[in-house]
């Protein structure tokens, strides 16, 4: 660890002089002299893990739902944000969290535009495919699995029902906001061969837009520019209206 | 719960010990920070949809900053 703390720390030279007058005029006036970087887009990160009704151990990296949500709402209220982006590097978690977001991204009534970098596996399909407009890197990945139970799991019939009415509760979502099929996203999921441990498909960049999945493979300059575009459009809904 | 996700369950529910870091809200924006004793905390994540957030000098990742609330 290289800042362990020592008793009585020597005064350092301030070497960033700018950050520490910034704190103290917050202290010292009660003001804050923030450079005014005005932004009409807000960008929301879905990393890790997506946790929803337990809180997982501490080494998971999570992006917690009741975070998500009400920062969902806000952007939905303020006038001042016209759009939203949505990163994702995820490996999935809570289905009913994942679920739950991706609801309320479909329901926004500002554009929204997804962004897959690094992953965006299981869970983080439906939340993909919520956005008005998808991309992903060339080099993400997307991998579709069938849902597994956690815990204790009896043994009956009830349980294979149950899960599968889960299963049935993504694949509907995926297949109503994207353009792949049902039997065309089953058909991934229960592929054998393609994963070591498990069931499913890893689509990489430019598959997940073949099967129709993602709407484009691209990067940050083409999701800002359809995010600009989705922002016109509304502009002009607006002015339409007025006229 | 149903977890649906490609890493092995054992690896996602593996416990350990209690997290040594602590959110808190700091002028508005939501901090995960680690306490460094004396007040004081280190900060670790940044949680904000506002990208002009992430380029505050005083809210950058590793940035000591006051745990008790400040006279904003």
């Amino acid at each position: 660890m290289q800042d362990k703390h020592e008793p009585t720390p020597p005064p350092k030279p301030r070497r960033q002089t700018q950050g520490v007058k910034k704190i103290d005029t917050i202290k010292e006036f009660g003001q804050t002299d923030v450079p005014a970087v005005k932004t009409n887009i807000h960008c929301l990160p879905i990393i890790g893990q997506i946790e929803g009704h337990l809180i997982l151990p501490p080494q998971n990296k999570t992006t917690k739902y009741e975070h998500i949500i009400p920062q969902l709402v806000a952007i939905e209220q303020d006038p001042e944000i016209e759009g939203l982006l949505i990163i994702l590097n995820t490996v999935g978690g809570d289905v009913e969290a994942g679920l739950a977001i991706a609801e309320i991204i479909v329901s926004m009534t500002k554009p929204t535009v997804s962004l897959v970098l690094g992953g965006g596996h299981s869970i983080g399909v439906p939340v993909a495919v919520s956005a008005r407009y998808s991309f992903i890197a060339e080099t993400a990945t997307m991998t579709i699995h069938p849902i597994r139970l956690s815990g204790l799991v009896i043994g009956v019939p009830q349980t294979y029902e149950y899960m599968d009415k889960m299963q049935d509760r993504v694949i509907r979502f995926v297949e109503k906001h994207s353009r792949i099929s049902e039997a065309k996203f089953r058909e991934l999921m229960f592929q054998t061969g393609e994963l070591a441990r498990d069931i499913g498909t890893v689509l990489v960049g430019r598959d997940a837009v073949e099967v129709g999945l993602i709407d484009e493979v691209g990067g940050i300059s083409k999701a800002i520019k359809k995010l600009q575009e989705f922002i016109n459009e509304e502009k002009n809904k607006k002015g339409d209206y007025l006229h | 719960m149903i977890l649906y996700t490609p890493l092995p369950l054992e690896l996602v529910l593996m416990s350990d010990d209690s997290s040594p870091y602590q959110e808190i809200e700091y002028d508005g924006v939501t901090l995960v920070v680690q306490p460094t004793g004396t007040g004081l905390g280190k900060i670790i994540q940044v949680k904000s949809t506002n990208p002009s957030v992430y380029l505050r000098p005083e809210l950058q990742p590793g940035q000591q900053i006051p745990l008790t609330k400040t006279l904003i």
